[in-house]
């Protein structure tokens, strides 16, 4: 097998094509044994390459796209071909998936909704944004099975926006689930602590359906914070916490008489002398 | 018993014996670079004619690379190809059934099982849920219920799973050690050891389903890719620090979330 270095455009967007898809002795390097994923050397070739490489890799996965909604691909191997534009982070990329998702024309193949929600997948890892409007328009065609996708789309325009837009998108325990898969990586992306979640979690609690609700407070048990609705402003803990700590005290103890002092150099509170 | 005498079983087969041992040479392995080789030679629940019921027998992949006679270089490529094709035929593991199964696999495969082609998950994602629910938590059980809930109908991994059977239900990790280098010495992963020895590492246990199998693994499971020098016939792991057997070992498909016993932690 030539080094994939070493190859044309043609010989290296084949090779990627044959890899991704498990084909013959371009696939044949793969270590079943230790669980490795098609995608990764050809990453790990892109992230080492030289500059000529890099620009024959970049269009080689282009035309990959192109060609792979052309005919499409397997689920499978074109959550290969995600995966490896997610792992080697093509931006470049976007503007043919992007072209994918609005055409909507990977919903007439068998599979077609899966498809159509893989390139939604490798649009948002790539931090694709779209607007409010195209990730509402996709809960028809997807969200049923996958809200989680139009949920996290709506995220990175307004995370209110997303948790109010929660009980349409969420039917059952599995949509729920999916949704609360995101939330780790909702915290880490957007920076928000699980108390911030739990406010708005709690906002919507009661408009889910029975079951997802369930779903959603055990999640929460599961992290040691209770969701429920006679608790919507206050952390229990912290209050608990406050309680032990300011125990039968009524006056601070130690105060300094400078801090505390009017502009005259009076202190401003009772003192125990006064 | 071996690849000679399966290939004097048909003259159209001669010298492609010699051919495979110098196809599946590997320079860098200095206890004996042509381990994989013997390997496939010298595993005795391999045969050297077909067998029904059998895993596929050494005549079988001399024919299948006798296609490439004139082209030695493309050999180990089929020899792959051959193996991938014949997984999970070695015999019935007994008991494995209902044994407390522990594995040892990369975080980096955890997480590209969990991201599969039905998840909704990007790889970021699936490793944002994968690290929310293996670090900062003390309790075992709390995480264990973490996981589960979490990663139910998720494969935990892409391929097959090897696993060695625990001696000891209640503690399914004792004999591989408690550190990342223990069990990778015990269990016989050079390739964590020596190419990739800086790849985060998980540890779990789990239990098959009713009805679920494990099998002993022949060579042809333990195929030829880079790395799998290292591994061994005769059912038990082969130990990278010292000259011995390690742990049994069995092969079964992918488990899911809900199968967990014990948790999946990170070794360091």
């Amino acid at each position: 097998m030539k080094d994939p270095r070493e190859m044309t455009f043609s010989e290296l967007k084949k090779w990627l094509s044959d890899r991704l898809q498990m084909r013959g002795t371009a696939a044949a390097d793969i270590n079943i044994r230790r669980d490795e994923a098609p995608y990764e050397r050809p990453v790990e070739l892109w992230k080492s390459g030289d500059d000529d490489f890099c620009n024959r890799f970049k269009r080689a996965v282009i035309a990959l796209i192109e060609e792979a909604a052309a005919t499409p691909w397997e689920p499978a191997h074109i959550h290969e071909l995600g995966l490896l534009v997610e792992a080697a982070n093509l931006w470049e990329t976007v503007r043919p998936l992007e072209d994918i998702a609005q055409s909507r024309r990977l919903l007439v193949h068998e599979h077609g909704p899966q498809l159509h929600m893989l390139t939604l997948r490798t649009l948002l890892a790539l931090g694709w944004k779209g607007t409010p409007d195209f990730w509402l328009a996709q809960k028809e065609l997807v969200g049923s099975r996958w809200p989680g996708i139009i949920f996290e789309g709506l995220a990175r325009q307004d995370l209110q926006m997303a948790f109010d837009r929660l009980p349409e998108l969420v039917t059952n325990r599995e949509t729920m689930r999916e949704i609360l898969n995101l939330f780790p990586g909702l915290m880490r992306d957007l920076k928000i602590g699980i108390s911030s979640l739990r406010e708005m979690c709690l906002r919507i609690l009661a408009n889910l359906p029975p079951d997802a609700a369930q779903v959603m407070q055990e999640w929460f048990r599961l992290r040691n914070y209770a969701l429920s609705n006679g608790l919507k402003q206050t952390n229990p803990t912290l209050v608990v916490a406050l309680r032990v700590l300011l125990r039968g005290e009524s006056e601070p103890k130690i105060f300094s008489a400078r801090l505390c002092a009017k502009l005259d150099g009076v202190c401003a509170l009772p003192t125990h002398e006064s | 018993m071996s690849f000679q005498a399966a290939e004097a079983t048909d003259a159209k087969l001669h010298g492609l014996a010699s051919l495979l041992h110098s196809a599946l040479e590997e320079p860098g392995y200095r206890r004996n670079p042509h381990q994989i080789y013997e390997n496939m030679d010298s595993d005795p629940l391999i045969g050297t004619l077909p067998d029904s019921g059998k895993p596929a027998s050494r005549i079988e992949l001399l024919q299948h690379v006798s296609k490439q006679r004139t082209n030695p270089s493309a050999i180990p490529d089929e020899v792959v190809l051959f193996c991938r094709a014949n997984l999970q035929r070695g015999p019935l593991a007994p008991d494995a059934d209902t044994a407390t199964l522990g594995r040892v696999q990369s975080m980096r495969s955890l997480v590209n099982a969990i991201a599969d082609p039905l998840s909704g998950l990007s790889f970021r994602n699936a490793e944002a849920l994968v690290r929310d629910d293996t670090s900062g938590i003390p309790d075992a059980a709390t995480k264990l219920a973490r996981q589960k809930a979490d990663l139910a109908g998720k494969n935990l991994s892409h391929y097959q799973m090897w696993c060695y059977p625990a001696a000891d239900f209640r503690n399914p990790f004792h004999e591989i050690g408690t550190s990342r280098t223990d069990a990778v010495n015990i269990l016989g992963l050079g390739f964590y050891a020596y190419v990739a020895p800086t790849a985060e590492v998980v540890r779990w246990a789990h239990a098959l389903r009713p009805l679920g199998s494990a099998r002993k693994p022949t060579a042809w499971d333990a195929g030829s890719d880079k790395g799998n020098v290292y591994w061994r016939p005769g059912g038990r792991t082969y130990r990278l620090d010292l000259t011995g057997y390690g742990v049994p070992e069995v092969v079964h498909n992918p488990i899911k979330g809900e199968d967990l016993i014990a948790p999946i932690e990170i070794l360091s």
